[in-house]
């Protein structure tokens, strides 16, 4: 029986023979993108694509705990040899911290000519898509609309205590709220504001997706999360199944609600520059955007330069992109040093 | 006879050797950075903040793992014990009932126990929700039903492993210490019989529930494996993840090679499935129902619940229709990964008990690599061949990783159809003049095909719902069904999270009902 280990030994060594040929890139026309919008709202849009072109959507997704971040460090990682084509970012500051880190191309899109300028970078390193906002969210069947809180710092109220979530700070969109918040408001007041809701024993969870859970699934003692802080995408696809939420646009008569845009970008030195330019063509196309519209609930189109984005009757928070981005590494700094349990 | 007895040798002496290098070289040089962080791989630059050590969910880890380990092995040890000393009515459907845990993806059973016993779920629908703030107030931080889930999920292991004692015990006189020897005499003798046996099967699970990520995800439990896990993919940090890994993996090593001292001080197993039959030992009602119902609240209706989820057939075959890429590069991962850990487990296996010396390596190694987690074998690849680049394009690197995932299990499972194997068969038919290949055919084909056909079937299983390794291996367009389920875990429909997870089910209890049919013979734990 010994003997026989030559035949297992042979068929191993020729399977690695194989396994290391097949590496051989694939010759075909192809994308690679990194996206962190949410999958479901996303993948249609990229089989429209690959349908219509012909050319084969390598994509990579993110899960909901490592929301952008994870796409992020990824992209800084591999800046000397570049897998990706295109990042499809959920949100901006991210997308501005590359920007500062050198790593997106210069390209102007024709389509993005219809996108307002305040939403779309002047070199052409990054446009917007679509729209979404940082809204409050709260358990119809335990919260009158009345009653409901207004103003992200009411959060900080005794009156929720222990019945508020929010998101990690440290990423997704909730790091570019708290970054927004310390360009707008300035530290001291920020970081006042997180205190309180420290103090107001608020419920830190992985992701956006999961506040809004939290609340639609309350129990008034088992589980008593009846408000919190997430993305209008993330309400309406639970009222879409049904769910017991409603949304609050946040601080209407004070500094206005922040939108989040969604970004689309090139990598520079990416390995399909041509393929690349051909999907984000697509997806600021109107034929692009009426599809990632129709297949998403929370996020608007661009449709002026008001305040309100896309959002009817909504006052949008003024933020300085450039003041957002620097505000970003110190305002996480700080969350995960005095803000996280 | 002379001359073909020296090319004979040769040839033996060339494949066994070259048989170890291999194993070692491709299975464990991979792992090699999970030793060595520093020595040639140079960080490049990410965002990744300094944090302090994650003592707390270390905490958390160590005493849900303990307990997960403790829970498994005493209702592991149970239901071998029913199962194996006893011969109940219908004994293969519920020996093939409580096998099922271990095939099914651990996200998967997750999901099927929170649709049954979490909040909303088909408990809370029949007797409301007022038992909800009780088990909130005793489940902290999820840790109890992380816990409890993780046991779930290693019962069958703690099985097969104690099974392995519990099939002893006939042939050690149990029958006869039975009838004399009072209750307490005959606990310390069940106690030296099997705590060998009872102590492996601890440390494994242990050491395995240690480093599972998908369970605790799945239910938000702040583990250890999930602080490395975000370390890894939410800041790419490969050098400080191998860094925080390291104390799972001082456990792990240390698990299994006390492991691998218990099961050589152990007499080799007498009691043979295919020829051993014992005579009813009389387990008592109580607890064969106890074993019924244990099967039927933890397997049987939580699977059901999540198949409700699903909603309709329309819904699931539209998410299935979806799904199809994923699932068709499942298929092709889980075939090429089993297909190549099982060459391995052969190969391996195929070096013979009397050859001690490549025999013990490769013991030590299989031992090692039984208990380390995948979630550290995922970080070792991603930090090792993930750095090499191009390799990383495709599946290779992915199928690699869970052929060194799936391979120990494999061995473990030839190993036994080998222990049973008499080498004077093979002596006779080499002095009979029989050629290599006709030995082959007519003696290792025929005595190892069901052992190499089951220990195939887990491994596919493994990478089947596979999510530690795949998540940190998976190039841009090749996911996995496993992976496009944790996609959309937190934020899916609970339809479409249903009806992936059942397409997962189909995916696994297909082949295991195959397999089933095909190997004519009752499921037996032993």
């Amino acid at each position: 029986m010994n003997s026989v280990a030559a035949y297992p030994s042979a068929i191993l060594w020729a399977g690695l023979l194989w396994g290391v040929c097949g590496c051989a890139r694939s010759v075909s026309p192809e994308v690679v993108v990194y996206v962190a919008v949410d999958r479901r709202d996303a993948e249609p849009l990229l089989h429209d694509f690959e349908r219509d072109t012909g050319i084969r959507v390598r994509a990579l997704y993110d899960t909901e705990a490592a929301k952008t971040t994870g796409l992020v460090s990824r992209l800084v990682a591999e800046q000397t040899r570049p897998q990706c084509d295109v990042f499809w970012n959920n949100e901006l500051a991210q997308t501005l911290m590359l920007c500062q880190e050198n790593l997106l191309a210069d390209y102007s899109s024709s389509e993005a000519d219809r996108i307002p300028a305040t939403y779309r970078d002047k070199q052409g390193r990054w446009t917007s898509l679509a729209l979404r906002a940082r809204v409050l969210v709260y358990n119809t069947r335990y919260v009158k609309a009345e009653d409901a809180p207004q103003s992200i710092l009411d959060l900080a109220d005794p009156r929720w205590r222990g019945k508020c979530a929010i998101a990690n700070p440290q990423f997704g969109t909730t790091r570019s709220h708290v970054a927004a918040l310390y360009a707008a408001l300035g530290p001291d007041k920020t970081q006042e504001w997180l205190q309180n809701l420290k103090r107001n024993d608020v419920r830190i969870v992985d992701g956006n997706a999961m506040v809004k859970n939290l609340v639609a699934r309350a129990h008034p003692e088992a589980s008593p999360i009846w408000v919190g802080l997430t993305d209008t995408d993330d309400v309406e696809s639970g009222k879409r199944d049904g769910e017991p939420v409603e949304l609050v646009f946040p601080d209407q008569k004070t500094w206005g609600t922040l939108l989040i845009p969604s970004t689309v970008s090139c990598i520079r030195g990416g390995p399909h520059p041509e393929t690349a330019h051909q999907l984000v063509d697509y997806l600021l196309s109107p034929r692009g955007q009426t599809a990632f519209l129709s297949s998403t609930r929370g996020f608007v189109a661009l449709l002026g330069e008001d305040e309100s984005g896309g959002f009817p009757g909504v006052r949008g928070m003024k933020v300085d992109t450039e003041e957002l981005l620097q505000q970003l590494h110190p305002s996480t700094e700080w969350v995960r040093k005095h803000f996280l349990p | 006879m002379g001359t073909l007895l020296s090319k004979d040798s040769l040839i033996r002496h060339a494949g066994r050797w070259g048989l170890v290098a291999l194993v070692v070289l491709v299975l464990f040089g991979p792992l090699f950075p999970l030793f060595h962080t520093d020595a040639f791989f140079v960080d490049r630059p990410t965002t990744v903040p300094e944090t302090e050590f994650a003592w707390r969910a270390l905490g958390v880890s160590l005493v849900v793992a303990a307990m997960a380990a403790g829970l498994a092995v005493v209702v592991g040890t149970c239901l071998a014990a029913v199962l194996t000393l006893d011969r109940p009515y219908g004994g293969s459907l519920w020996s093939m009932l409580s096998l099922v845990p271990f095939v099914i993806p651990p996200t998967v059973w997750a999901l099927g126990q929170v649709s049954f016993w979490g909040p909303g779920g088909t408990v809370e629908r029949f007797l409301g929700d007022s038992i909800r703030p009780w088990l909130n107030f005793l489940n902290p931080g999820h840790a109890i039903s992380t816990g409890l889930v993780l046991a779930q999920i290693h019962v069958p292991l703690a099985m097969l492993i104690v099974g392995r004692g519990i099939a002893r015990l006939p042939h050690m006189g149990w029958e006869a210490a039975r009838f004399q020897l009072r209750r307490a005499a005959l606990a310390r003798w069940l106690a030296r019989a099997l705590g060998n046996d009872l102590v492996a099967a601890f440390l494994i699970i242990n050491s395995l529930s240690l480093g599972n990520f998908a369970v605790p995800h799945v239910l938000q439990c702040r583990t250890y494996a999930v602080e490395i896990y975000f370390r890894l993919v939410n800041y790419l940090d490969q050098s400080g993840a191998i860094q925080a890994a390291r104390p799972l993996l001082v456990i792990a090593l240390a698990s299994s090679a006390m492991a691998l001292f218990l099961e050589q001080r152990q007499p080799s197993p007498v009691a043979d499935s295919r020829t051993g039959r014992h005579r009813s030992l009389g387990i008592p009602l109580w607890a064969r129902l106890a074993g019924v119902v244990y099967l039927v609240f933890t397997v049987i209706l939580p699977l059901l619940s999540l198949v409700g989820l699903c909603g309709s057939w329309s819904v699931f075959l539209t998410v299935a229709r979806e799904a199809a890429p994923e699932t068709e590069n499942t298929l092709i991962i889980a075939v090429a990964s089993a297909t190549l850990a099982s060459l391995f487990g052969v190969a391996a296996i195929s070096e013979s008990p009397w050859e001690r010396r490549p025999r013990t390596v490769l013991n030590l190694f299989m031992a090692a690599d039984f208990a380390i987690p995948g979630l550290l074998i995922g970080v070792a690849f991603a930090r090792g061949v993930g750095t090499v680049g191009s390799i990383a394009v495709g599946n290779v690197v992915l199928i690699w990783a869970l052929a060194v995932r799936g391979w120990p299990f494999v061995s473990k499972m030839v190993d036994r159809g080998q222990a049973s194997f008499s080498p004077s068969w093979r002596d006779a038919a080499r002095v009979s003049g029989v050629g290599m290949l006709r030995r082959f055919r007519w003696l290792v084909v025929p005595w190892f095909t069901e052992d190499v056909a089951a220990g195939t079937l887990v491994s596919y299983t493994l990478a089947c719902g596979e999510v530690e390794i795949s998540q940190l291996l998976c190039a841009p367009g090749g996911g996995t069904l496993a992976l496009r389920l944790f996609t959309f875990l937190h934020f899916g429909p609970a339809s479409v999270v249903a009806s992936l997870a059942v397409l997962q089910l189909i995916l696994v209890l297909v082949p295991f009902g195959v397999y089933l049919l095909l190997s004519h013979r009752p499921v037996r734990i032993k």
